[in-house]
């Protein structure tokens, strides 16, 4: 019998055991492990709108039938960095809300955290292509 | 509450405390060891109570001596693969808050962990239910494709949310860092 204040983890260590048994099953190979841009999505994740973050942009258009399309803009842009692709973006894509709104398409947006839809998985292969990831591909 | 954590006065001796945890990993035999934390009179940090564990838990010893003020504990999380970077089991943060520690460290490789109490922190949780919630949210992550180590940090972090404790990550030999606070 263990006491009160013993630190046991003896449980963890068998859960541990039994998760890699599971990914054994499934010829899963275990990522490597990178426990800042986990903390950097657990926040993300975990964060309410208010707490700020990256945000996507998400369209509400009218549809066929009185229905409504949301959409994210499709709208790609390259830069030879990172921030000269996220400068050249947010200046297309103020552009094309300009022009919609002015035609009239656009009847609301919403904003949704990116890290909200970013799978650790999809988080992961980002991360693995590094630099070289490019979206359009 | 601070954004850093500084335990530079003990941290010396908790490397010290890893290096023989693992010193028998070459034949797969690691065993945990762990301290009490106390603040001495002239307000340093220090290990004291240096204890022994086997290879899944060790028991630090919660009484101090007089003039010296009861912080929390600190003990190594050795893996007999060679497994680091893993951070509090449901066990540990339950002791950790059923015993009063302001403070509760893990070091696991050249990463280093840190609960600390708020005033939002339970005064007791039930032990066995807080392990569960720890053990399943961990297998919810690693099903999600996460590695050992990140599953165990996001686990540790949902635990924290949820019984309102802050969370330090930092690397040996740098300044723990807020990770997170209620």
């Amino acid at each position: 019998m263990k006491e009160l204040s013993a630190k046991d983890d003896s449980s963890l260590k068998k859960t541990v055991m039994e998760m890699r048994e599971w990914r054994r099953a499934r010829g899963i190979t275990e990522p490597e492990s990178d426990l800042a841009a986990t903390i950097a999505w657990w926040k993300a994740m975990r964060a309410s709108p208010a707490e700020g973050g990256y945000r996507i942009l998400v369209l509400i258009e009218p549809a066929a039938e009185a229905e409504y399309q949301a959409s994210f803009p499709n709208i790609r842009v390259r830069g030879k960095t990172p921030d000269e692709a996220k400068a050249r973006l947010a200046k297309a894509l103020r552009h094309y809300l300009d022009n919609s709104m002015a035609k009239g398409e656009i009847v609301d947006t919403v904003e949704i955290p990116l890290y909200a839809l970013v799978t650790p998985v999809l988080a992961q292969a980002i991360r693995e292509k590094g630099e070289e990831y490019d979206a359009e591909k | 509450m601070s954004q850093e954590l500084d335990l530079s006065n003990i941290a010396p001796e908790m490397e010290r405390l890893w290096m023989r945890s693992i010193r028998h990993l070459d034949k797969r035999q690691v065993v945990e060891w762990g301290a009490t934390i106390v603040l001495t009179k002239d307000k340093r940090l220090r290990l004291v109570g240096i204890t022994e564990g086997d290879a899944e838990s060790v028991t630090p010893k919660l009484e101090v001596d007089e003039g010296e003020e009861f912080i929390g504990t600190f003990h190594t999380h050795p893996y007999e693969d060679g497994t680091t970077g893993m951070a509090f089991s449901g066990i540990d943060i339950a002791s950790a808050i059923n015993n009063d520690e302001k403070v509760s460290v893990v070091q696991s490789g050249r990463d280093i962990f840190a609960l600390v109490r708020t005033e939002g922190t339970p005064i007791e949780v039930d032990p066995q239910r807080l392990d569960h919630g720890l053990n399943m949210a961990y297998r919810g992550y690693v099903r999600m494709g996460l590695a050992d180590q990140e599953a165990l940090l996001a686990a540790n972090l949902d635990a924290c949310k949820r019984y309102r404790l802050a969370f330090y990550w930092g690397r040996v030999p740098q300044r723990l860092l807020e990770v997170y606070k209620p």
